[in-house]
């Protein structure tokens, strides 16, 4: 591809991208998925053609569904969201029929408490984290639960599972990218102070918006304890998220 | 020079009855150092994050997204390199014991 004048992004080495006059096209490649999109659909098919004549291509259309992602294109956005995952792991975790359930979390190490099945929580959690991918709200209680992976106890198990009892009762909620002009890049940060009741260490998030499209975010524990509020959010700021 | 090992599975049925043996030859890989036997390693896996940032950018420029799938990526990949491998255990040449297979 870089033969034909596309150029490879600096961060995100999957990303291809080809400017020509005003227009631009933009090709994701995931091993042997791609997404593409451009300004002018004439570069569209130009991209296409070349590609079938290197490798033999199948399944081409309108992008829908993207490794667990339902991606839907109307008129003024993009809609994403997990359902169909979802209802995948509700049924692979015997749950379809459990009450939905409001949110709600506490957890601590918990150490009298029965011990659960290692490999049973650990794919809850590894499901769970597959979901943040469109559901920013549930990462904070996720990476809570996923602390308590290497000594799992009952209590742990009933938090995650009731994380699956949340997320039923709003299995359709997704991410909406509404179609706009503006192009600003705005960045929030926050944290409580000695929030993990066990280490006494912070917890900190950010989110970063693209005009009014929510595009990255992230929940953590901050690595050392901080004495202040004011240093709290001084080790947000400066402890910027990877990638 | 890689070696190789055999890696034998029973593949099963619902009921459990083995259905069929399966044999597969398999490259030890994890002799292999860096800067001696591979350079860089590279897999073409974009990140999430970027997927939504692409998706939020293609909504504000307003262009459609198209998706499609390559058949049989493995098959496409091409080696560069000579690359050596042992003789399978089991099948060796007793003639020639020290001669080793070009991929």
């Amino acid at each position: 591809m870089l033969s034909q004048g596309y150029k490879r992004g600096k961060t995100y080495k999957t990303l291809f991208i080809k400017n020509s006059c005003n227009d631009i096209i933009l090709v994701q490649v995931y091993v042997d998925d791609i997404i593409f999109g451009s300004t002018n659909e004439s570069l569209c098919e130009q991209f296409v053609a070349a590609m079938q004549g290197e490798f033999e291509m199948s399944m081409m259309g309108k992008l829908n569904f993207f490794l667990g992602l339902q991606v839907k294109q109307v008129e003024h956005g993009i809609f994403l969201c997990q359902a169909k995952y979802f209802r995948e792991l509700l049924k692979k975790f015997n749950m379809e029929k459990r009450k939905e359930k409001r949110t709600g979390c506490y957890l601590d190490a918990d150490e009298t408490g029965a011990n659960v099945d290692q490999t049973k929580f650990r794919q809850l959690i590894g499901s769970l984290l597959y979901l943040t991918a469109s559901r920013p709200n549930i990462m904070f209680s996720v990476c809570l639960c996923a602390r308590f992976q290497a000594k799992q106890k009952e209590s742990h198990y009933v938090a995650a599972k009731r994380i699956l009892k949340y997320l039923k009762g709003t299995t359709e909620v997704g991410l909406w990218y509404p179609s706009e002009v503006t192009l600003n890049l705005v960045g929030y940060s926050d944290s409580d102070f000695a929030g993990c009741k066990l280490d006494r260490k912070s917890t900190s998030g950010t989110c970063h918006l693209l005009g009014s499209s929510l595009i990255s975010w992230h929940s953590k524990k901050q690595a050392c304890v901080a004495l202040s509020t004011a240093e709290v959010e001084y080790i947000v700021v400066v402890l910027k998220p990877s990638g | 020079m890689i070696g190789t090992k055999w890696v034998f599975k029973n593949k099963i049925d619902e009921q459990g009855v083995i259905v069929r043996n399966k044999a597969q030859l398999v490259e030890k890989g994890y002799n292999q150092e860096e800067g001696i036997d591979f350079g860089e390693t590279y897999a073409p896996i974009a990140r999430l994050k970027a997927i939504r940032l692409l998706l939020a950018y293609a909504c504000m420029k307003g262009f459609r997204l198209h998706q499609m799938v390559v058949k049989r990526a493995f098959l496409n990949g091409y080696i560069d390199e000579e690359v050596y491998v042992s003789q399978p255990p089991g099948f060796e040449d007793h003639n020639n014991p020290d001669y080793v297979f070009k991929l």
